[in-house]
């Protein structure tokens, strides 16, 4: 009994073990460090956006719609108040440039820039994030039942997923996007759906080669069931490859988002959307003449994907005790 | 090789149908029809949109319109040109004699002249224009295929030498800074850097055209007079440098760690303890054998690329498939963005396949006739 406990205390200490390698290795990576800090201001400004905004009083004349009611305004409903400035249209004020009222300047509709973008922090992290984490759950259940059950099943979920892949991604979700759009959680199940692809291929692979290992095998010889066996024994060796991917999947998503809104197939007008906020810039006058409408925003988006970027490298590098970090 | 090149090319027919099938559903399915991009609604009085959506066959159940496109697609049946009916119709719904289901009767003498090749493909009438959809493509291909061919090599070999260069000197401070500014290509929207770039060199510089393939004072083009090319080049430099750079990044770090891996295997330590001069062993035996899987990475990122190119088209005026697919999906001209569709569609399974062929031929190892 005692020989039992001690060898229980081992095994229970490893995955501790791991996990602090896992930080420390994080950690060394100094730009990981660095991505995970600026995400972190980041989703920071989307909580506090209202106490950011230029002037975040409720003002007159029914501007309460419900359009960035996104996930973040689910889950901290005290902060989800409406911006005057990032939604309330001011005529006597429009397209002025930087100054101290108006930090990051005014649009055509005369709304204050820096409040639009720091609203649109919200709705840009939260499709990236809810994309994701939809396309990594799908990626992840199609890869281990198509790579654990081989036959038939691999090779129709194969082709369907080599179909999905030869179409032009951007060029579906304009036409999905055109079908559901303009709604926000539509958006982010839109581009979650069509993101699996390359998630189910990573975790087939992996898959097939842990099918093959020793372990894997005494399991089968014990008797256990193949559901147990994918998802316990083979599942939580796919687990690093997924987070990495999923991490790089939100920038992704937050990219395809931009890239929607931008064109004008995204989310509604109105809403405060980093991509919405560079609408405009199509233009070429706009372009030249008021760079502020497209250059902070456009900032933003880089410096959100970079940091996501960089976390997914570090985690990778991290996870994967094949690169050695010294 | 011949016997899997046909296998794979009659797999490319279901794969097409099951693409047509759902890219028609989403086009279809999509609140708005052509007539409500035509014109105002509101401008609609007495049922005129209804009489105009009765004329373009938009009132069909949506099956119907499938299956009526599919045969208008068909290679087997000759378009409405060649036989004899009048060509006056706007769209392919009404083409004559189909009024009647399920098989309309004068499609299938035609059908059974089974003319195959050329491939006759005609992807109906534009529901805007009213003009042959495959005549509206057809100048369009070549422009998008320049662009994606010209910026792909242009991405692979500036990538692939900027990953070496890395690799052959990692941790130094220009591999640290190379892999820097990888990500911040992966990082940046193509539509960001297209802003910037026409912010920086068309605005402010003033050094490169903002649109259009040539000049307008260039009537007619021709490729063996040296100033239209050069004009062309100018114009072609900046859409480029844009669509490469965004995969750009993913190439460099895709070659920095193919190159490291062969590097650390065993056959390279031989060759080095051999004392084999370093180029040799790098240049040769390990470069060589990192090269190889860019074939398949490359193919992997034609579909992004297309995205990429469908954003830049449409920024800088570049007329291809891109542009008028942007133009068709506000105009809801079903018939174009079917027809895109599957040409782009065909494209990337086509070049897929040239890829898994080529590969066959550069990696003695891999033999096709086991897979797929």
């Amino acid at each position: 009994m005692a020989t039992a406990e001690a060898v229980t205390g081992v095994i229970d200490e490893a995955p501790r073990r791991t996990q602090m390698s896992i930080w420390w290795r994080f950690r060394r990576h100094r730009l990981a460090l660095f991505g995970f800090v600026m995400l972190g201001i980041l989703v920071l400004i989307a909580i506090f956006a209202p106490l950011l905004d230029r002037n975040s009083f409720d003002c007159l004349g029914g501007l309460v719609r419900d359009h960035d009611r996104g996930v973040l305004g689910l889950l901290f409903p005290e902060v989800q108040s409406r911006s005057c400035a990032a939604y309330g249209t001011d005529i006597g004020n429009t397209d002025q440039g930087p100054s101290l009222s108006n930090l990051l300047g005014t649009d055509k509709a005369g709304r204050d820039v820096w409040s639009r973008i720091v609203f649109g922090a919200r709705i840009s992290l939260a499709v990236g994030v809810v994309a994701a984490l939809i396309s990594s759950v799908l990626g992840a259940l199609i890869g281990i039942v198509s790579g654990y059950s081989g036959r038939w099943i691999d090779s129709l979920l194969m082709r369907f997923t080599e179909l999905i892949m030869t179409l032009p991604t951007l060029f579906l979700l304009l036409i999905v996007s055109s079908l559901f759009g303009r709604s926000v959680v539509h958006l982010m199940i839109i581009i979650g759906l069509l993101g699996w692809t390359g998630k189910a291929r990573l975790v087939r692979g992996q898959v097939l080669s842990l099918k093959e290992m020793d372990y894997v095998t005494a399991a089968r010889a014990l008797g256990a069931s193949a559901k147990r066996i994918s998802f316990v024994h083979i599942f939580p060796g796919t687990v690093p490859y997924i987070v990495v991917a999923a991490t790089l999947q939100v920038g992704g998503a937050i990219i395809a988002e931009a890239s929607l809104s931008f064109l004008g197939y995204g989310v509604g007008f109105e809403v405060p959307t980093w991509g919405n906020i560079m609408n405009s810039a199509q233009s070429l006058h706009i372009l030249q003449y008021e760079p502020w409408l497209w250059l902070p925003p456009g900032i933003a988006i880089v410096m959100t994907v970079l940091s996501v970027n960089f976390v997914g490298d570090g985690l990778r590098d991290a996870l994967d005790p094949r690169t050695k970090v010294d | 090789m011949t016997k899997y090149i046909i296998r794979r090319t009659l797999i490319a027919i279901p794969m097409l149908l099951a693409i047509s099938i759902m890219t028609f559903a989403f086009i279809n399915l999509a609140p708005g029809d052509p007539v409500d991009a035509m014109i105002d609604p509101e401008f609609f009085v007495g049922g005129a949109g209804d009489k105009l959506r009765a004329r373009l066959g938009l009132d069909k159940p949506i099956h119907e319109r499938y299956l009526l496109w599919l045969i208008e697609v068909s290679p087997l049946s000759s378009s409405c040109e060649a036989r004899d009916d009048t060509c006056e119709t706007l769209s392919l719904a009404r083409i004559p004699g189909t009024d009647s289901w399920p098989f309309p009767t004068d499609i299938i003498p035609t059908a059974l002249n089974l003319k195959i090749w050329p491939p006759d493909v005609n992807f109906g009438y534009s529901y805007q224009f009213g003009v042959s959809v495959m005549s509206m493509i057809g100048d369009r291909i070549i422009p998008t295929i320049e662009l994606t061919i010209v910026s792909l090599v242009a991405a692979t070999v500036i990538g692939t030498a900027l990953g070496v260069i890395q690799a052959l000197r990692q941790y130094s401070i220009l591999d640290y800074s190379f892999s820097v500014g990888a990500l911040f290509g992966i990082s940046i929207p193509t539509f960001f850097f297209a802003l910037l770039a026409l912010y920086i060199f068309v605005a402010i510089l003033g050094w490169f055209p903002s649109y259009g393939m040539r000049d307008y004072t260039i009537t007619h083009f021709d490729v063996t007079n040296p100033s239209h090319l050069l004009n062309h080049m100018h114009h072609l430099t900046l859409p480029v440098a844009v669509v490469m750079l965004e995969s750009l990044g993913g190439n460099m770090r895709y070659m920095r760690t193919a190159m490291l891996d062969v590097m650390r295997s065993d056959y390279v330590r031989t060759a080095q303890a051999k004392g084999l001069d370093s180029w040799i062993v790098f240049g040769r035996h390990a470069f060589r054998n990192a090269l190889l899987p860019l074939v398949t990475i490359t193919t992997l990122r034609l579909p992004g690329l297309i995205g990429g190119i469908v954003i830049i088209e449409h920024m800088f005026a570049w007329p291809g498939m891109g542009q008028l697919g942007i133009r068709a999906i506000s105009d809801r001209d079903y018939t174009i963005l079917m027809g895109l569709a599957m040409i782009g569609a065909t494209l990337v399974l086509f070049s897929n396949l040239l890829a898994d062929i080529l590969y066959a031929f550069v990696d003695p190892r891999v033999r096709v006739e086991e897979q797929g």
